[in-house]
């Protein structure tokens, strides 16, 4: 009994060894894991002044930027960086560099790999636009990089948290361009292991990786597969793990089915009824404030978006930093509808041309519920269709009347759509409508350039009251970006900008 | 005329073909709506940054400078440079070859296999059941778009029965063979109606034939007879049948493909297609036509070569 017992002792004594030892190992475990996203988009470019959609969310997981966007999309938080901090001037940026942080080949990020990067997408032809604002940028030391903007800029780190301002290597590591856009190197969770255009990418873990023991997994490929039926059906066999962007038809069948799991995360995007302002009807406010009250907003998000989403009162999305829920979007309303109308030179009765994009559900959706109202007021409204990418031109050439558009944030400052759709400097027309209010542009310049955020909210609360008192856009919906995934999967988060962590997620 | 010279002139002969090919699908391509640039930079491109792209790609330039760069790049052997990621077009389709030709293969493998038996079948007893059965299969197989034949093959074969992968083409050459069955079922079951009522018609023919009743007379057995004598006369016939619908078939991959995700050649054309890639349509359209003139003339080299009645002028 006794030499049982100094056995059972012993062994105890063994086991608590073994755990101290092993506890602090696993918890720097390998990555292990092969997750299989199916998506309807091709990867299209590693260089990310040219990226879009197709290859934001991919870039981002083998570069990042000095900031990140916090999970409810209306801030951002130190990330390459530790800190910043801006002078007394309100010109003079100080940014202290992270000095763990190294690229996926194993060497050290630095001051000089910043300026390079931030440098190159400056003068970008594709997102340059957001850095206008920076006038020069200095590495005092391996770890501080001091930016200057030619005046006040409140959006800086915003800006500096966008996936165009991701930081690469040095000088592309001494390749050219080209060469580095084909095999990156950046300070992300992963690495490229190949890429086929055409059919899917894969990214491996970085094992330089600065955050200890992520990423979680051992790869993540992007299967492009254009069929939604497929896609559902992949999912549900097991060839897949994540599902991006399931028709909003498929949610309900989705969520009942066994082992799979449904996301609708809140999205910094708007769905609008854009208004050609040139056009002499669509000039007069109360016929754009009697088309906006005649918009049936439930109706388009329970056919469009089978219910999953919600009306929009604002030009912003209310998960976008500055948002006022008391904006006063118009919404449906059609005895305020007639009442707008017969306030118009137009009370008589008129006729306007809807541009539908040929085969778009959103598009035969608000035809139909704008016909319908329409037919109350006494407007006759003519439905003209072309192919998508048509639609686009003939909106940007402005040979429209009215037609649908959208916007997704990129940033978390509202900065980036309302200089793009209300400011003259957007290059855009004011999202090619034509709109144009002096107190309006005024305001945009007073957000942008006060870092003071009271001062910034009640130059952003202003505009967003008197955009929806013009009804320079009908605000439609805003409606969720949809995933669905294998319930083995865990830790998967979409944030408001349209961006995941790849770093945080766990295949069971 | 030997065989060789017949080919040779044929050959000859496909030049002004394809010549007339290049300025239609030239032609055709830039006529399809829409801006390469536009559909590269998004939605959210200024006018400016539109037109300095698309000076880039040289669309901006008059159609006949580019008509001639594209037939420049076709004796170059590239076929042009991808508007998207800069490849040479000639490349990228030799990449998707082997995918697309996989499935080709597999898909006319298979219509011979479910044919053959099935029309061996109906000719057997004219007017029996049994034909009766058969030949409602090509009425039902014929009025079936490919697109739901490919749905409900995943739902039985892939998830009810998870026999084969729902979609992709695997890594090895074993995973390429059990990825490739369910389109090639597909394929198949779209071919291989025409090659049944082609078949049995050629078969019932030859049936009635004097060396048929010939042979009968002479005692031999109807399985020798139906083999022997019956069956390769009535394939000579279906070869043409089989050629002419290879080249409808090409049409078909390309949904096919894309209802399975395999990666092949049609795949490559449909998203040039949405991206406005004039150099990936024009080359991949080139190569379609190719292909169909080629199987043409195969065809007609097989027939001969079966039928020594057939001369060749």
């Amino acid at each position: 009994m006794k030499s049982r017992g100094k056995l059972l002792s012993g062994l105890f004594a063994a086991i608590t060894i073994l755990a101290t030892v092993v506890v602090p190992v696993s918890a720097h475990a390998a990555p292990s894991g092969d997750l299989i996203f199916v998506r309807n988009q091709d990867f299209s470019t590693f260089n990310p002044d040219l990226a879009q959609n197709d290859s934001i969310f991919i870039q981002q997981q083998v570069y990042e930027p000095l900031f990140m966007i916090t999970p409810d999309g209306k801030d951002v938080k130190p990330w390459l960086a530790k800190s910043a901090t801006v002078g007394s001037d309100k010109v003079t940026w100080t940014i202290k560099l992270r000095t763990d942080v190294k690229f996926s080949d194993g060497t050290p990020m630095t001051s000089a790999d910043v300026k390079f990067s931030l440098d190159k997408a400056t003068p970008g032809d594709g997102w340059g636009f957001l850095n206008t604002a920076i006038d020069s940028i200095s590495t005092p030391a391996a770890d501080t990089v001091v930016i200057k903007t030619k005046f006040a800029w409140a959006p800086l780190l915003s800006d500096l948290a966008c996936f165009s301002n991701s930081i690469l290597k040095n000088n592309y590591g001494g390749k050219s361009a080209d060469e580095f856009f084909k095999s990156p190197i950046g300070t992300g969770p992963f690495q490229l292991d190949h890429w086929t255009p055409g059919t899917e990418i894969k990214l491996v873990a970085n094992k330089s990786y600065w955050q200890p023991g992520k990423p979680y997994l051992n790869s993540v490929t992007w299967k492009y597969v254009v069929d939604d039926n497929t896609r559902e059906f992949m999912l549900k066999g097991g060839q897949a793990d994540i599902n991006e962007e399931p028709p909003a038809s498929s949610i309900a069948s989705l969520k009942a089915a066994p082992g799979i799991k449904v996301g609708l995360f809140p999205a910094a995007q708007s769905r609008f009824l854009a208004f050609n302002h040139k056009v002499p009807a669509l000039a007069d406010v109360h016929v754009r404030r009697a088309i906006s009250y005649a918009i049936d907003r439930n109706a388009l998000i329970k056919v469009v978006l089978s219910g999953n989403g919600f009306a929009s009162n604002s030009i912003l999305a209310p998960n976008v930093g500055f948002y006022d829920a008391k904006t006063p979007g118009i919404q449906y309303d059609m005895k305020m509808a007639a009442k707008e109308l017969s306030m118009s030179k137009f009370a008589k009765g008129l006729t306007l041309e809807f541009l539908a994009s040929g085969g778009s559900i959103e598009d035969n959706a608000v035809a139909s519920i704008l016909q319908a109202s329409f037919k109350k007021l006494g407007i006759t409204l003519v439905i003209k269709t072309q192919e998508p990418s048509v639609k686009r031109k003939t909106q940007k050439s402005m040979e429209y009347q009215m037609t649908t558009t959208g916007w997704t944030m990129d940033i978390s400052d509202p900065d980036e759509l309302l200089t793009f759709a209300l400011s003259p400097e957007g290059g855009t027309h004011a999202f090619y409508t034509n709109y144009s209010n002096k107190l309006v542009i005024a305001a945009v310049k007073r957000g942008q350039t006060n870092v003071d955020p009271k001062i910034r909210q009640a130059a952003y609360s202003f505009v967003q009251k008197q955009v929806a008192e013009d009804a320079m856009m009908g605000f439609l919906f805003n409606a969720p970006y949809k995933y669905a995934w294998r319930s083995n999967i865990t830790g998967f988060a979409v944030t408001p900008t349209y961006s995941y962590h790849m770093e945080d997620v766990k295949k069971g | 005329m030997s065989y060789l010279t017949y080919t040779g002139r044929r050959l000859i002969q496909m030049l002004p073909v394809l010549f007339g090919i290049s300025v239609a699908v030239f032609t055709i391509v830039h006529l399809i709506p829409g801006d390469p640039a536009d559909v590269l930079l998004g939605q959210n491109a200024t006018p400016d940054r539109i037109k300095l792209i698309n000076h880039q790609l040289g669309i901006d330039r008059p159609i006949l400078i580019q008509y001639i760069n594209f037939i420049r790049e076709i004796f170059h052997g590239s076929l042009g440079f991808s508007f998207d990621n800069k490849e040479p077009v000639a490349k990228l389709i030799l990449g998707r070859l082997p995918e697309t030709g996989m499935l080709l293969t597999g898909g006319i493998f298979l219509s011979i296999l479910i044919a053959l038996p099935l029309a061996i079948l109906a000719a057997s007893k004219r007017g029996a059941l049994r034909d009766q059965l058969v030949r409602a299969i090509p009425i039902i197989g014929l009025g079936m778009p490919q697109v739901w034949i490919g749905v409900m093959l995943i739902l039985l074969l892939g998830l009810k029965f998870p026999l084969f992968p729902v979609s992709g083409f695997g890594d090895t050459f074993l995973q390429h063979l059990r990825s490739i069955f369910l389109p090639s079922l597909t394929i198949a079951i779209l071919l291989s109606p025409i090659l049944i009522r082609s078949l049995r018609a050629s078969m019932l023919e030859i049936l009635d034939s004097d060396y048929v009743l010939t042979a009968r007379a002479k005692g031999i057995s109807q399985t020798r007879i139906t083999f022997v004598h019956v069956l390769r006369n009535a394939v000579i016939a279906s070869v043409t049948v089989l050629g002419i619908n290879i080249a409808y078939l090409v049409g078909s991959l390309v949904i096919v493909e894309r209802v399975f995700v395999i990666p092949g050649t049609g795949s490559l054309m449909i998203d040039a297609i949405a991206k406005r890639d004039y150099p990936i349509v024009q080359g991949v359209t080139l190569y379609f036509a190719l292909v169909v003139v080629v199987v043409n003339l195969l065809t007609d080299l097989i027939h001969a070569a079966l039928d020594p009645r057939v001369a060749l002028k």
